[in-house]
């Protein structure tokens, strides 16, 4: 084991389809992306290139030893060479079938693509890439440059439908000045290699390939006196773009991989051989990184979903003041907000006994198919509901968090994923959730395989996780998933699946063309803004809005038009508006209303 | 003016005449406001009662009643902000404090409805809700001390108040108030605003006329602007499911949320066969005469933590008071009360069953939250554990949990009676 590691151990990058220019992915919570010329947030400019096509976002990967970063002006360091290898497993995998699965598959679970006998031709393959120096030229993770001697790289027949765009590449490398990696990932390319071919369902569509994938990132660093150190690696993972990327989900991918490191013992100040530490001399959670995230992110779900801003816009600092043995005046309303969670265990329970809607009104992993997994509605996690359960009875802090490390930059680049409901999800499913694929020793970090020259397994070895063992549970091709998880009707209900990654309805710039007549009377004790009478009408951000069974009903109506359309879509990011801070549909190139060309 | 000047029918005696005077005096603008906020906290226990008598709480109906009750209680706020904004303070205890059966306070028998304490049923939702709720032509304007429509004394509050010389909302260290506008929970309709001048008392006058009782004939829009661009509450939509709505449509009008419930008896949920119009004195099951009693303590304790909440000279017990009773004691009683036979040997499941009497005690009663646990708990030990008294049991159990903490807050805000 390394005293040297790779920083994140997940990092995430995110499709786009324009060639080069690029951005690279946020690295503080609810932070923009970065733009790698100056390395501050881009503008509203920076979504996308003079052409109007999206901007890829890359992961950027650092070194870290005992908290110091690693780079080229390091004392003594030669040289950094990165070696990645990604990989696209999808269409060689299991049918994703909600939570089935998660605890081994049966013997009677369907395969995609059933029919082929080869399985190594449908997995995207381009073998293992290198790169190092500073501000290198671009490596290619292409079906030209497959390194000499590996075996087994495949890509996907030329000409996919319904673009006739065709998947040559899984996205490219690049070094910053300091030698830090940048890996980008595909160009958003999807289609089928049969004509006429649409889209079936959300999550498994066979003859479909999209340029997704994932793999381990290795680095190696060269001292000046000749002497090399292997580095502990981390994991690249490709994911669809985050078009709201200062929204948080109220279940972070951060939360959900926490959690189980938690709940397996990891954390024994949390939680030590299954018991939670409860009470006065317990866990104390602090309100400002444990507490106060959990309450701003049902505040800024306002800003991408019909959800009513009011109901989430309470003076929440004054829920963050400290119980003292003489006086608790906030105790009933914490308690009541507790209330108004799902507790663990009632995934199934919209409406509580006392009458309440049960929160968050999202859907759960398992609404789709009725059977022993059913869960309806997300919940927070175990480990998020017991802070919940401790800052209520008045158990907490309210510490200023400590400054920036690798933890923190962890937390922040996962914090900005989806945890869940993993249907399958937006990053990464129920796979962040088994925890025999990460090191017993570092439990956020993936058990990667020894660098291979192929053939890729078709297995699953936790031990030894391989390029493409993440993304392959997530659905063939993305976009399907992506335009039929807005809304999803569960019993006479309509609910929402990740507004904050696939926006639902959205606030437009335009000011309101009528005068409010009513001053702005109450002051909201927050720093989060939510949406309030001045605020210019809700519009759905794809599709139509005002019939809820309608087949586009915030969507497209067909899947395959997201294969097309996905790249003009908006992005949703913080502007000031009339002298405050709005999150607001921005760099759309799609036209409103869109009405799709005749086929 | 001291509060017994404030709610004593004296205060009332001639009001509306003497708000269409030529001489309004805050003190009639004070009594007004005051008897606005009697009238909407009148309605909160009739349908309280209506709505804890429904088993499954996940039912349309229970779930459009609770929407409305929760829509009045921000309504009793803003109406308490009006009389803080004019310089009084709230009172909902002694006189002011409901009795049932009766007529809404001040409120001319001839023309409006006769209000009790029912088990919720679809001619309940008819004849007792919609009545409350109906919207109603404007006719002339109250006189002497009764009005017939609730519309006629909200008209006679804005009229009085526009006709008053200057600002009547003007601030004044003197002023012993405190508004409440940060009440707002849950996915209901209705601001809680703060009342600072004649413009923003007619945006609170208008928010709580809207959405119940109001003027607002149905062929017209309830308001002309929506008050919010965003899907600001969940309800029926015109596409016939359930979800956000835009702005305050008919549909979400109290009366039309009740006339719903009723024109579909065929869907009405079950509900526990309590009895009318509640009396301890009528029970001869001592458990149930029990439970009515520490009903109504807490019950008082609750509305004289409230009127503290307005009050500027005291710390502000509401969020963890006034709330923890009602949130945490109050709903647990009375489902437990409604699942105890009244009388002596009598069946639950048959009834009648005991139901919240919503007895305000008399002033010179003190409550001592320090006692609450204990009383609870002497439920408690009369309620034998078997498994047909394991629900009430449960709900006893919730409410003594909540009770302790609330035993707890008081002693540490001062508060040591109420």
């Amino acid at each position: 084991m390394s005293d040297y590691k790779i920083y994140p151990p997940i990092g995430i990058a995110r499709v786009g389809n324009a060639t080069s220019k690029f951005y690279i992915g946020p690295e503080t919570y609810r932070g923009l992306p970065i733009d790698p010329d100056t390395n501050q947030p881009i503008t509203e400019d920076g979504f996308r290139d003079e052409q109007g096509r999206m901007c890829r976002q890359a992961a950027r990967f650092r070194i870290y030893k005992d908290g110091e970063e690693i780079t080229l002006a390091t004392a003594n360091v030669k040289d950094i060479r990165w070696t990645v290898h990604m990989a696209n497993k999808k269409a060689s995998w299991y049918e994703f079938a909600t939570n089935e699965g998660e605890h081994g598959y049966a013997s009677n679970h369907p395969l995609r693509n059933a029919k082929v006998s080869d399985r190594h031709s449908l997995i995207i393959d381009p073998g293992p890439r290198q790169i190092s120096g500073a501000s290198s030229s671009p490596v290619m993770l292409d079906k030209y440059t497959v390194p000499a001697g590996y075996q087994g790289a495949n890509f996907p027949p030329p000409l996919l439908f319904p673009t006739t765009d065709s998947i040559d590449t899984l996205g490219e490398l690049h070094t910053d000045g300091s030698g830090r990696l940048l890996v980008l990932g595909g160009l958003g390319i999807s289609g089928s290699g049969k004509a006429n071919h649409g889209i079936q369902q959300y999550a498994n569509n066979d003859d479909w390939w999209d340029d997704t994938g994932d793999g381990p990132v290795y680095a190696t660093i060269e001292w000046q006196d000749g002497s090399t150190t292997e580095v502990s690696p981390a994991w690249v993972s490709v994911a669809p773009p985050s078009y709201a990327p200062e929204i948080p989900n109220l279940v972070t991918l951060w939360d959900t991989i926490f959690d189980g490191a938690v709940r397996e013992g990891r954390y024994p100040e949390i939680c030590e051989s299954g018991f939670w530490k409860q009470g006065a001399s317990g866990y104390l959670p602090n309100f400002q990184t444990e507490i106060k995230p959990l309450l701003e992110r049902a505040a800024t779900y306002t800003w991408v979903a019909a959800i009513p801003p009011r109901a989430h816009s309470y003076d929440i600092d004054s829920l963050g003041i400290l119980p003292t043995p003489q006086q608790d005046q906030y105790k009933g309303f914490r308690q009541w907000i507790l209330d108004i969670l799902r507790p663990p265990s009632n995934e199934n329970t919209l409406i509580s006994g006392a009458g309440r809607t049960m929160m968050p009104y999202l859907a759960g992993d398992n609404c789709l198919i009725d059977g022993t997994l059913t869960s309806d509605y997300l919940r927070l996690t175990d480990t998020q509901y017991f802070f919940m359960q401790q800052w209520a009875e008045g158990y907490f802090t309210n510490e200023t968090p400590a400054a920036d490390g690798p933890d923190q930059l962890t937390r922040n680049i996962l914090d900005n994923c989806v945890g869940g409901a993993f249907s399958p999800g937006i990053e990464l499913t129920w796979i962040s959730r088994n925890r025999t694929i990460y090191q017993p020793a570092d439990p956020l970090r993936i058990n990667a395989a020894a660098p291979t020259m192929g053939p890729l397994s078709l297995g699953f070895t936790p031990q030894a996780m391989e390029p493409g063992d993440l993304t392959r549970y997530m659905a063939i091709p993305w976009q399907a998933d992506f335009n039929e998880c807005s809304s999803q009707p569960i019993g006479d209900r309509v609910l929402w699946w990740w507004p904050a990654q696939r926006p639902e309805f959205v606030y437009l710039q335009q000011a309101p063309d009528y005068n409010s007549r009513y001053a702005k009377l109450a002051a909201s004790g927050s720093d989060i803004p939510t949406p309030d009478r001045d605020t210019p009408n809700q519009q759905p951000w794809i599709g139509t809005g005002f019939d809820q069974t309608r087949g586009d009903f915030i969507a497209f109506a067909d899947d395959t038009q997201m294969v097309e359309y996905w790249s003009q879509l908006g992005f949703v990011m913080g502007k000031d508006i009339d002298g405050e801070l709005r999150f607001v549909e921005v760099a759309r190139t799609l036209p409103r209303p869109f009405v799709p060309a005749d086929e | 003016m001291s509060n017994s000047d404030t709610v004593s029918n004296k205060a009332f005696h001639g009001l509306f005449s003497r708000l269409y005077s030529d001489d309004t005096s805050l003190d009639d603008l004070q009594a007004a406001a005051q008897l606005a906020l009697q009238v909407e906290f009148t309605t909160i226990p009739v349908y309280l009662s209506g709505l804890y008598s429904i088993s499954d709480t996940s039912s349309y109906a229970y779930q459009t009643l609770r929407s409305v009750v929760m829509e009045e209680m921000f309504h009793v706020n803003q109406a308490a902000n009006i009389l803080v904004g004019l310089g009084g303070l709230p009172v909902f205890t002694g006189a002011a404090a409901p009795v049932y059966p009766g007529y809404l306070p001040q409120a001319n028998p001839a023309t409006t409805p006769y209000l009790g304490l029912y088990r919720a049923s679809p001619d309940v939702f008819s004849n007792v809700y919609e009545a409350i709720e109906t919207p109603a032509p404007l006719g002339a304007p109250a006189q002497g001390s009764n009005y017939d429509s609730i519309a006629q004394l909200y008209q006679a509050l804005v009229d009085a108040v526009d006709a008053y010389p200057g600002n009547p909302f003007e601030p004044s260290s003197s002023w012993p108030g405190r508004q409440r506008t940060d009440i707002y929970l849950g996915k209901f309709g209705g601001n809680v605003n703060p009342v600072l001048n004649k413009d923003s008392f007619h945006a609170a006058v208008n928010e709580i006329v809207k959405q119940g009782e109001g003027t607002v004939p149905p062929e017209a829009p309830l308001i002309p602007i929506q008050q919010y661009g965003s899907y600001n509450h969940y309800g029926k939509r015109t596409d016939g499911t359930y979800g956000p709505i835009t702005g305050t449509p008919y549909e979400l009008s109290h009366f039309m949320k009740f006339r719903s419930v009723a024109n579909q008896p065929a869907d009405f949920p079950a509900s526990y066969p309590v009895i009318s119009n509640p009396k301890a004195s009528d029970y001869s099951n001592d458990d149930a005469v029990l439970m009515s009693q520490v009903f109504d303590i807490c019950y008082t304790m609750m509305l004289r933590a409230f009127e503290k909440t307005f009050n500027a000279s005291a710390p502000d017990p509401y969020f963890n008071i006034v709330l923890s009773i009602m949130h945490g004691v109050l709903p647990s009683l009375a489902r437990a009360m409604m699942q105890t036979p009244a009388l002596m040997d009598g069946d639950s499941a048959v009834g009648p069953n005991a139901s919240p009497a919503w007895r305000c005690l008399p002033d010179n009663i003190v409550v001592t939250p320090a006692d609450l646990p204990a009383d609870i708990h002497k439920l408690l030990e009369r309620v034998p554990e078997s498994r047909a008294t394991a629900t009430v049991r449960s709900l006893l159990e919730q409410a003594q949990y909540s009770s302790i903490e609330i035993a707890d807050m008081t002693q540490k805000l001062g508060l040591t009676t109420l």
